[in-house]
C-alpha cells in the first residue's frame, strides 16, 4: 500500500508542467514525463505482485485498480479542462435541447437518433436542471473516469461469477482496462449502456446461474438422435464442465433474487430507451446463457427483444421509417460493414500511421491473447460457455448492420471482457498453476507492454480530440449568436460543435465533399465558398475554421496538407468575408452581406 | 444494529437537503455535488442495501446501476407526460428512494424481529 501512495504523488509532481501545445500527432504521450511512467508501472507492477502473492485482502486490489483507473483517466479532465472529443459536445446539445423545450422531436433534421432513444440525455438534462447550472459540462468533462469506475466495478460482479481464482480475477480485470481503447467510456448513451450490460450480466451469472442439469432430449426416444449420440454426448460434458459455479457466490433468498430481477428489468429498460446497439448485445448474451443452460431466467430474453421491440415500433418509429433502407441493404454486408470506419492508412500522417497500426495490433494481438488463454482453460478442464455467450454475441451483429461505420469497434468493446478473462488464463489458467515467480514477472511485463500501446491506442488522436478554450469560446460564440435557420459552413466537424441551440443550425463539411469539389474550393477558396455561402434559403451563413479542424484535416489527409489554413488566409485576404470572430484558435467568417454583432477580437 | 440505520440517514439527510436548496434556488457550490450524490447513488442505495449483500463493491454497484436507471425512468416518465419540470423530476425521485428507504427498513425490522424471537426462545 506504501507503494501506490508514493506513486500517486509521483503521478501528481509528473503533470504539473505538461505542455499541451507540444503534442505531436502521435497523441498525448508525445507530452507526458518520464515520471508519469514510474508512476504508472509502479502501480502496475505492485498490482501484479499483489495479484501473484495472493494473500492480500480484497481492498488491495481494489484500492490499486482504482489507481490505474485514475492515473490513465484522469488526464483530459485535469489536463485540458475542457471536454475533449466533438461527439461528446453533440451530446451536450442534445442535454441542452432537452433543458430548453422539456421534449425531444424524433423528427429532428440532424442527431435524430439520439431523439428517439433519450434516456441518457433525458437523465443528464434532469441532474444538471437540479443541480442547478446551465450546461452538463462538469459532469461531461469527468464521465470518462466515472464510467471506467463503474465498468470496474460492474466487471468485477461479472468475473466473480465466474471463478473462485483471484488471481485469474484480477488479472483479467487489468488486461481489460490496458486494452479497452476503444474510447466509448466518454459522455455518451453507450458508456451508460455498457456498464448496465455488465452489470446485467453479472446479476444473471451471479444469482441466477442454474446449478440442474440440462434436460436434453433422451436419445432412446428418437433414433435419428441415437445416431448422434457422440456428439450429443460432447455438447453435455461441455456443459456439464462450464457448469463449475464459483463457491465465493454468496447465498440469496427470494427477497434478494426477486430484487435483482426488478433492477435487471429498470436497467434493461434504460438500455432499451437508451440505446439502439446494446439491446441486441445483451439478447445475443443473455439468450446463449440460457439455451446453454447457464442461467434459471429462461424468459429473460424474450423479455429483452419484447422490450426492444416495443420502443423500436412504438417510440422509435420516426427513426425507423427514416433508415429503414440504410439497415436492410447493410444486412449482409459483412465486409462492408466491418471496413466501413477503419482510416486509409496511405492518407494519413506518420504519427497517426503508428497511432492507427499500434490500435489494430492491439486488438488482434488482445484477441490472440484470448483464444490461447481459452485453449489453456480447456486444456486444463474448464469449459467457460459464460465467457464463450459474451464473446460470441457481438460476433454475429456486424452480419446485420455497420452502425455508422462503427461496428468493428462495438465488437471488440463487447467481446472485451471475455478476451480480457481468457488473456489472464494464459498466466493463471487453474489455481494451482502459475505459481513460480517467473509467471508473475511475465504478466507484470505484458500489461507495461499493452499499457503503452493503450495510450498510442486510445490518446493517439489527443492532438484532435483536445480542444482548447480558445475553441470553446469560439464554439460558444457562434451557437449563442446565430440565428435559427443558419447554414454553417465548416472544415470537419473536429471542435466543440452543436451544443447550444444545435437545431438552428445546417452544418456542411467540405471534409465531405468529393475530391472534385473539394479541388475546387482549393482552387479559388473565396470564389468557390462565397457561392456555397450566398444561399438565401437561410437566415444567415457563416464559416469557422479552428484549430482542431486544421489538425483533423492535416493529419487524416482530408485536404492537402495546411488545405485549411490556406483557406482561412485566402477569406481573410478577401473582400467579399467579413472575420466576425477571432482568437488565436478560431476565425468565425461572414460573406458581407450578413450582419451579425462583431464580438471581441483576441482572448476569451 | 446502528449499521442498518447509516443508509437510510444518510439518503433521508441528502434527500432532504437537496430538496430545501432545490425550492431555495441555493446557488451554493454543494448543490451541484450533492445533485450527483443523490441521483448516482442514493436513490438507488436503500435498495440495494434492503437486498442484503456482503460484498462492499457489487453492493455500491448495483447501487449505482440502480440510480441510473431510476434516473432515466423518471426523467423518460416526466419528458413524455410533457410535464418536465425540475421540482417535479427532484419530487418523484426523493419519493421512489424513499420508498427504498422504507423496503430497507421494513427488512431490518424482519431480521430484528426474528433475532429477538430467536433469543427469547
Amino acid at each position: 500500500m506504501a507503494i501506490l501512495v508514493v506513486m500517486m504523488v509521483v503521478f501528481a509532481i509528473s503533470i504539473q508542467h505538461v505542455d499541451l501545445n507540444a503534442m505531436s500527432d502521435v497523441g498525448l504521450i508525445s507530452v507526458l514525463s518520464p515520471l508519469y511512467w514510474v508512476a504508472l508501472f509502479g502501480i502496475i507492477a505492485s498490482l501484479c505482485v499483489v495479484i501473484h502473492i495472493d494473500e492480500a485482502p480484497e481492498y488491495v486490489y481494489v484500492l490499486h485498480m482504482l489507481a490505474i483507473i485514475f492515473v490513465m483517466h484522469s488526464l483530459p479532465p485535469i489536463l485540458y479542462g475542457t471536454l475533449r472529443y466533438s461527439w461528446a459536445w453533440k451530446h451536450i446539445g442534445i442535454v441542452d435541447y432537452i433543458m430548453r423545450t422539456g421534449t425531444v422531436n424524433p423528427s429532428i433534421h440532424l442527431l435524430d437518433a439520439y431523439h428517439n432513444w433519450p434516456g441518457f440525455f433525458s437523465f443528464n438534462a434532469m441532474i444538471t436542471q437540479i443541480a442547478g447550472v446551465a450546461s452538463p459540462l462538469t459532469i461531461a468533462i469527468w464521465a470518462e473516469l466515472g464510467n471506467n469506475v463503474f465498468a470496474f466495478g460492474a466487471l468485477l460482479i461479472v468475473y466473480r461469477a465466474l471463478t473462485d481464482d483471484r488471481r485469474l480475477i484480477w488479472l483479467g480485470i487489468l488486461i481489460f482496462f490496458l486494452t479497452n481503447w476503444i474510447g466509448q467510456d466518454y459522455y455518451s448513451p453507450q458508456a451508460m449502456a455498457y456498464f448496465l450490460y455488465l452489470a446485467i450480466v453479472g446479476i444473471c451469472l451471479g444469482w441466477f446461474r442454474t446449478s440442474l442439469m440440462t434436460n436434453l432430449p433422451d436419445p432412446s426416444r428418437w433414433r435419428w438422435l441415437a445416431r448422434l449420440r457422440p456428439a450429443r454426448n460432447f455438447v453435455q460434458s461441455l456443459i456439464d464442465r462450464s457448469r463449475v459455479v464459483p463457491k465465493t457466490l454468496e447465498p440469496s433468498d427470494a427477497y434478494t433474487r426477486a430484487g435483482l430481477f426488478a433492477i435487471i428489468i429498470v436497467a434493461l429498460f434504460t438500455i432499451v430507451s437508451s440505446h439502439q446497439l446494446t439491446p441486441i448485445m445483451l439478447i445475443g448474451a443473455i439468450a446463449f446463457l440460457a439455451i446453454t443452460g447457464q442461467i434459471s431466467l429462461r424468459g429473460l430474453p424474450i423479455i429483452v427483444i419484447l422490450l426492444t421491440l416495443t420502443w423500436i415500433l412504438f417510440v422509435a418509429d420516426h427513426f425507423l421509417g427514416g433508415n429503414i433502407k440504410d439497415m436492410v441493404t447493410s444486412v449482409g454486408q459483412v465486409s462492408g460493414n466491418v471496413g466501413s470506419n477503419l482510416i486509409n492508412l496511405q492518407n494519413v500522417s506518420a504519427g497517426q500511421r503508428i497511432v492507427a497500426i499500434i490500435g489494430r495490433g492491439l486488438t488482434i494481438s488482445s484477441f490472440l491473447m484470448g483464444i490461447v488463454g481459452a485453449i489453456r482453460r480447456i486444456r486444463v478442464g474448464y469449459v467457460d460457455l459464460p465467457v464463450l455467450a459474451i464473446l460470441l454475441a457481438p460476433v454475429l451483429v456486424p452480419l446485420g448492420n455497420n452502425y455508422g461505420g462503427e461496428i468493428l469497434f462495438r465488437v471488440v468493446l463487447f467481446s472485451l471482457p471475455s478476451i480480457a478473462f481468457l488473456g489472464a488464463a494464459i498466466i493463471y489458467p487453474t489455481p494451482e498453476h502459475g505459481r513460480p515467480r517467473l509467471w508473475g514477472a511475465l504478466a507484470a511485463i505484458a500489461n507495461m507492454l499493452l499499457v503503452i500501446a493503450f495510450f498510442f491506442a486510445a490518446y493517439g488522436k489527443e492532438q484532435q480530440y483536445w480542444f482548447t478554450q480558445y475553441e470553446v469560446e469560439g464554439g460558444r460564440y457562434l451557437y449563442t449568436f446565430a440565428p435559427p435557420n443558419t447554414l454553417l459552413i465548416v472544415g470537419n466537424g473536429n471542435f466543440p460543435s452543436q451544443f447550444l441551440n444545435y437545431e438552428n443550425f445546417t452544418p456542411v463539411f467540405i471534409a465531405n465533399e468529393d475530391k472534385e469539389s473539394r479541388d475546387r474550393i482549393m482552387s479559388d477558396p473565396a470564389g468557390r465558398l462565397s457561392l456555397w455561402m450566398d444561399n438565401s434559403a437561410y437566415a444567415a451563413t457563416y464559416l469557422i475554421i479552428t484549430r482542431g479542424q486544421k489538425i483533423e484535416s492535416d493529419t487524416l489527409g482530408e485536404l492537402p496538407p495546411g488545405g485549411l489554413a490556406y483557406i482561412e488566409q485566402s477569406l481573410k485576404a478577401s473582400p467579399r468575408f467579413t472575420v466576425i470572430f477571432q482568437n488565436p484558435d478560431v476565425t468565425v467568417f461572414v460573406l458581407n452581406r450578413n450582419a451579425m454583432p462583431v464580438h471581441s477580437v483576441g482572448a476569451p | 444494529m446502528i449499521k442498518r440505520f447509516i443508509w437510510p440517514v444518510i439518503v433521508a439527510t441528502s434527500s432532504l437537503l437537496l430538496f430545501v436548496m432545490v425550492q431555495s434556488g441555493s446557488t451554493s457550490p454543494l448543490r451541484y455535488p450533492l445533485t450527483v450524490w443523490f441521483l448516482l447513488v442514493c436513490s438507488g442505495m436503500p435498495f440495494a442495501q434492503s437486498l442484503r449483500i456482503k460484498h462492499l463493491v457489487t453492493r455500491w454497484t448495483l447501487a449505482i446501476a440502480l440510480s441510473v436507471s431510476i434516473g432515466v425512468v423518471v426523467s423518460l416518465g416526466v419528458l413524455y407526460s410533457g410535464a418536465w419540470s425540475t421540482q417535479l423530476l427532484l419530487n418523484i425521485t426523493i419519493a421512489v428512494a424513499w420508498a427504498g428507504i422504507a423496503a430497507d427498513l421494513m427488512r431490518s425490522w424482519q431480521e430484528l424481529r426474528h433475532e429477538y424471537l430467536g433469543e427469547a426462545r
